[in-house]
This record gives structure tokens, sequence and C-alpha cells, in this order.
């Protein structure tokens, strides 16, 4: 098909064609098989990459009968069960694993907690610092009930599982929304300060810093918990001094500040 | 011939050393994806034996070859049953709790085939060039063309829409050229 057919399609699906060019467009469409396909093919494209589901397509196709035929037998029927048995067994003996685990990690938090106590009479380090007053709560709520999920949420959704490269791979892709722009900066400024890559953090930290919202000085704020995350006091507080009365954190700022 | 990545061999036929790894390894992730994600411990239940259920069935009936880790995979599939539950939710919520009730196994086949389609775009996706895929992502995600054409250094909106399109081209050629293509539409 040739470059200009396919340039009036994506003109066509992204509601870009004149009313003139659209009544041309349709008419050629109706009269044009080859037509129907290409733009078939681009909506599908379109819809799969911008994370719209299309469910109820190919229902009819030749896999689709295949899959039909299995999911009516009886066989199909013994393997739900066989998943369903295999579940109580396998998840259960999973359940007390864990609980082994946690006397375990229950044990080393107690070893931990008397090392940090000990340490805690030592000089305060940036480290300490940071453990304290770091707190994912301060990044922005992005996942609302009913909304679709796009990249952004799906970067939150690793980043909150300390999947980060993962999260840094969703998030670097930009929204089209600059409210959301600054949320999705944030995670991914702290998704590469939890992967030590600190110079990226910092580089998204800025850019919030310069972008035009109320959620800018958020940005001074990360940015001054990664330099103690680097262990760089001078520059974290610096970047804590910038901070004014009414901005983003200005009194864990100044308790900061004081102990630093 | 249906053919099998050797690990979805040994999940269809019930090997319990794989039934053990899933267990271990990809369903705490999934537990904790689906609870981090608007969900309930039941919920990932579910959509952990789902995916257990649709993977066996797809080795089943027309085979899976893997092009990413075994674990990965699996918890690829059980996400994606997760977004699909929850894009269902949204719409119930929508249409004012007025639930489109439908068979199980239509269900189940909207999701085999949804699962099926994402591997056919995803797969193709990773053929083109670093460059494009990257355009693409950006293009897909309504990056306006101005901030592509700084973020990519074109030298015109013209020239990276032109570009744009053309990966574009390609990605629909080689879709279109996939026997899958025919097979799942």
């Amino acid at each position: 098909m040739e470059d200009k057919t396919l340039h009036k399609i994506e003109a066509y699906l992204a509601g870009n064609l004149s009313d003139q060019e659209l009544e041309v467009f349709e008419m050629e469409l109706r009269e044009s098989a080859e037509l129907q396909k290409q733009l078939t093919l681009s909506r599908r494209i379109n819809a799969h990459f911008n994370d719209e589901t299309i469910l109820a397509e190919g229902m009819e196709s030749p896999r689709a009968k295949e899959y039909m035929d299995f999911l009516e037998s009886a066989e199909a029927d013994a393997l739900k069960d066989q998943i369903a048995n295999d579940h109580k067994k396998f998840a259960v003996s999973d359940k007390k694993k864990n609980s082994k685990s946690y006397l375990l990690i229950a044990a080393s938090i107690v070893v931990l907690l008397t090392s940090a106590l000990f340490l805690l009479f030592q000089n305060p380090s940036s480290e300490k610092l940071y453990a304290q007053y770091y707190s994912d709560s301060d990044l922005p709520s992005v996942i609302n009930r009913g909304e679709e999920v796009g990249s952004l949420e799906k970067g939150v959704l690793s980043f909150q599982e300390s999947q980060f490269e993962e999260a840094i791979a969703f998030l670097k892709q930009p929204t089209n929304d600059e409210d959301k722009e600054v949320a999705r900066r944030l995670y991914l400024g702290m998704s590469y300060v939890e992967n030590q890559e600190y110079e990226r953090g910092i580089q998204e930290f800025d850019l919030v810093v310069s972008a035009n919202s109320i959620d800018a000085t958020r940005g001074l704020w990360f940015k001054a918990i990664t330099y103690l995350k680097m262990d760089n006091k001078s520059r974290a507080m610096e970047v804590l001094k910038m901070l004014e009365p009414g901005n983003f954190n200005f009194d864990k700022a100044q308790r900061l500040l004081e102990e630093l | 011939m249906i053919k099998n990545h050797p690990k979805f061999d040994a999940l269809v036929n019930g090997d319990p050393a794989i039934m053990k790894l899933l267990y271990t390894k990809v369903y705490p992730k999934v537990v904790r994806f689906v609870l981090n994600n608007k969900g309930s411990q039941e919920d990932a239940e579910e959509v952990f034996q789902d995916a257990l259920y649709q993977l066996i069935v797809r080795a089943k009936v027309k085979g899976i070859e893997l092009k990413s880790t075994f674990e990965g995979y699996c918890l690829v599939v059980c996400k994606n049953l997760w977004y699909q539950e929850l894009n269902k939710r949204k719409k119930e919520v929508r249409n004012e709790g007025v639930f489109e009730l439908k068979e199980n196994n239509t269900q189940e086949l909207t999701a085999l085939l949804y699962q099926d389609r994402w591997d056919l775009f995803e797969e193709i996706l990773q053929q083109l060039t670093e460059k494009c895929r990257q355009l693409l992502q950006a293009y897909f995600n309504k990056v306006p063309y101005h901030t592509i054409v700084k973020k990519f250094s074109y030298a015109t909106e013209n020239a990276a829409f032109q570009r744009v399109f053309k990966c574009k081209k390609q990605l629909a050629q080689r879709i279109q050229a996939d026997v899958r293509y025919r097979d799942l539409f």
C-alpha cells in the first residue's frame, strides 16, 4: 500500500482529517477491502501499544476454535481441579516456609537494632539520616481507582515492588500530562537513586524543580535526600536551605538541617 | 507437531519441581504485585491459578516458545491477567454495577487470545531497531512531536513524523506477514 494512503489512515485514526477529506476517505473505505484491512491493522496496533484492551476480537479465529475445543473438554475440567489441588499443596507450604523466614527476619532485626543502637551514640551518619528522613510516602499518589493503567502507573507499581530496573523502563516513557510529569520524574529519580545511579536521579529532580508546577519544590527535597544518600552532607545542606516556608517538607527540612 | 520450551513440557506433565519453582519464585511476586495494585490475597491466588491454567492450555494446544526467562514470562502472564481484571472492574464501575455475565469458557478464551496477541505484538516490536522501538514508545505514549524532535535530535517535526511513520510501517508489515496474525484475528 502506498505511503500516501497509509498517511491518510494515520490522520483518520488521529482525527486529523478535514470534513471534506473525511468524506472522501470514508467513501474509499467502503469500496476498498484492502484499505479496510490496513485500517483495522493500524487500529489494532494503536490499541495494543496504548494499553487499550480489545477483548472481544478474534473470537471466531482459527486459534479460538482450537482453544474452545479444549476448554469444553473433560480434560479442561480435570486440569482446573489439578491446579486447585496443587495450589493448596504448594501455596500452603510456601506460607509455612514464610513463617520460618519471618522468625529468621525477626532475629536479624533484633541483631540489627542492637547494632543500630550502638551506632546511634556514635556520629550520626548520612546513611542513618537518609533512613530516618526518606519516606516513599513523600512521593505523590498516582494510582486512582477506575483509571486506565498506563506506563506511569506500571512504573509506580514496579517501584513499590522494589523492581527498580523495570520501574525505570516504564517511567522513562513520558506522559502527555504536565501534572503527571512531575510525579513521573520523582518516581523515576528515586528509582535511579535506589539503583545507585545518583546523578541521573538528581537530573530528574532538577527537571522537577524547573517545572512550572506547585509540586516543584518537592524536587528540592528529594535532591537533598539523594545527596544524603551519597554521603554529601554539605550539598544536602545547600539544597535544604533553598526551601522556604510553605514549600514541601519545610519543617522537616529545618529539623534535618539542625541534625546536619 | 506442538513444540514447547522444556519447562512448559514439564508444567504440562505436572512436574512437582516446576510447580515448586513457580510457587517459590513467581507466586510471591504475583501476590505483591496484586496487593500493591488494588487487589487482595484472594485476587492474587485466583490470578496465579488462572495463569497456570492459561499456560498449560496454551502449551497443550499450540505450544509456547520462550523469548525471555520462564519465570519472567509466567510473571508477565499473571500481570496481564490482572490488568485485564482491573479493566473489567473499571468497566463494571462505569456501568454502575451492571455486570456483564459471560460464560467462564468465553472469559478464558478471551484471556488466552489476548496473551497470544500480546506475545505477537511485543515479539515483533523487539525485532525493530533500538531507535525505532524508542521512537514508537514515545509516539504510542502520545509524546508531542516537538518533544520527540528534542529528545531524538531531529531537525524538524516533519522529519520526526516521517521517521515514526517508517517505524510504524515496518512494525505493521511484520505483524501482518506473521502467520500468527491470520490465526489470531
